[in-house]
């Protein structure tokens, strides 16, 4: 309990001071999601959520093109695992997850245009998400199959629980609504998003700029300190 | 550890290899879909500047016309005729504005027949986005002050003024458009 206490406090830190060490073989469902959070605690891999999140249906996307990044490159590295020495491992990474991003992107191309355009240049660039890249070295290369895919699975939701949280938030006060764009994920051709102009009147327009990605993004990581600190200050150890 | 050259380069020659083999057979896969796609996107574009009411198959009654001073491009140039129980409409023309500042901006100009400018919109440009957004139909609503011009208001100062920050591309779009309904009014007959 004390051990995990020191982690959540710093877990930046401790990861800096013992880059190469081992993690706990077993992670656990509630820390990744919630009280170590990457997103939240690491601050890893920011920019498409922060640039995207202003819809829920786009954010959804994005968790859902994670999702598959996060498996499929876990899987082929855990695989390959004894088969790529450690100098060249990470430049075989990128390629490995790039080439899967460049296949998602074309299939978006083909089937899903007006969603290939919402998600923009943060789709070729969750190639190179620094996350992505951080779990497939530290955790998927050294792991079988079943726990690299398990973990994979960990930190895709903890990517999709905050882009959802953005993404609905965000929605909800620029636009008044939720889910508009549905249509985008769900394939109807040639949807335009209603024109910007329009929507002024019905809600706060910061949100759905990048600044109120930031706003957003800050309350929160203040809310889900609020809670755990509060909740630890009821329970001294 | 050590590793000789080969024990590090055979691996990630490979991985390389079966990448480029992966994207290149998904590619040829996606490619037609995709084609497909910027075909119909295309074609929306070209009916939206035609709001005249018609009853003929716009996109499949088309000539094209090479006329290099006039719609700006040594290729020939589709003109799509819309109308009415046989009777002419107006014509959609998709001139292109040679002198864009990172390229040629094709247009598509929706004229009446008797000369009114109906619409226009953009179809292709290179333009980067910061230039091209501040003219772009999707983006901003610069385009639909062009709508009831006449040439001579197009030359005019005050009727559609250039962009600022994007002078050059909304330039060349103006002068494009104007070019297109100076052809219009002369070669009119030939159009349908």
């Amino acid at each position: 309990m004390k051990e995990k206490k020191t982690d959540y406090i710093n877990p930046m830190i401790k990861k800096n001071l013992q880059p190469e060490s081992k993690p706990d073989s077993k992670e656990d469902v509630v820390s990744i999601l919630f009280r170590d959070n990457p997103l939240l605690v690491q601050l890893l891999g920011l920019s498409p959520l922060l640039a995207i999140s202003n819809s829920l249906a786009v954010s959804l996307a994005l968790g859902l093109v994670f999702m598959l990044i996060f498996l499929s490159t876990s899987l082929l590295v855990s695989a390959s695992r004894d088969l790529i020495p450690p100098p060249v491992s990470l430049a075989s990474y990128v390629f490995i997850s790039g080439s899967l991003i460049t296949v998602i992107d074309l299939w978006l191309q083909a089937y899903r245009p007006e969603l290939r355009n919402a998600l923009g240049i943060y789709l070729p660039i969750a190639a190179a998400n620094g996350l992505l890249l951080d779990r497939l070295r530290i955790h998927a290369s050294r792991h079988p199959v079943v726990m690299a895919l398990r973990s994979a699975l960990l930190h895709a939701l903890a990517i999709m629980l905050v882009l959802v949280l953005l993404g609905s938030f965000r929605e909800l006060i620029a636009y008044g609504s939720l889910l508009n764009d549905l249509p985008l994920l769900t394939g109807t051709e040639f949807y335009n998003p209603p024109p910007l102009t329009s929507l002024e009147s019905k809600g706060l327009r910061l949100a759905m700029l990048p600044a109120g990605a930031f706003i957003s993004l800050g309350c929160l990581i203040a809310l889900k300190n609020y809670l755990y600190l509060s909740r630890s200050a009821k329970s001294p150890h | 550890m050590k590793f000789s050259l080969t024990a590090l380069a055979a691996p990630l020659l490979v991985t390389i290899v079966v990448s480029i083999i992966v994207i290149f057979l998904v590619a040829e896969m996606t490619k037609a879909p995709i084609e497909q796609v910027s075909i119909r996107r295309d074609q929306k574009v070209i009916q939206s500047v035609m709001p005249l009411e018609h009853d003929n198959d716009v996109l499949n009654d088309v000539i094209n016309i090479t006329a290099v001073g006039d719609l700006g491009s040594p290729e020939p140039v589709p003109v799509y005729r819309a109308r009415k129980s046989a009777t002419p409409v107006g014509v959609i023309i998709l001139p292109v504005a040679p002198d864009g500042y990172n390229g040629p901006i094709r247009l598509a100009v929706g004229i009446s027949f008797s000369g009114e400018l109906l619409a226009v919109k953009i179809l292709r440009h290179t333009e980067t986005s910061d230039y091209g957004d501040l003219i772009h139909q999707d983006k901003s609503d610069w385009l639909l002050k062009f709508a009831g011009k006449s040439s001579d208001q197009l030359a005019g100062e005050d009727s559609v003024d250039q962009v600022t920050g994007a002078t050059i591309s909304s330039s060349a779009v103006i002068k494009a458009v104007i070019r297109c309904l100076g052809y219009y009014e002369r070669e009119k007959d030939r159009l349908y």
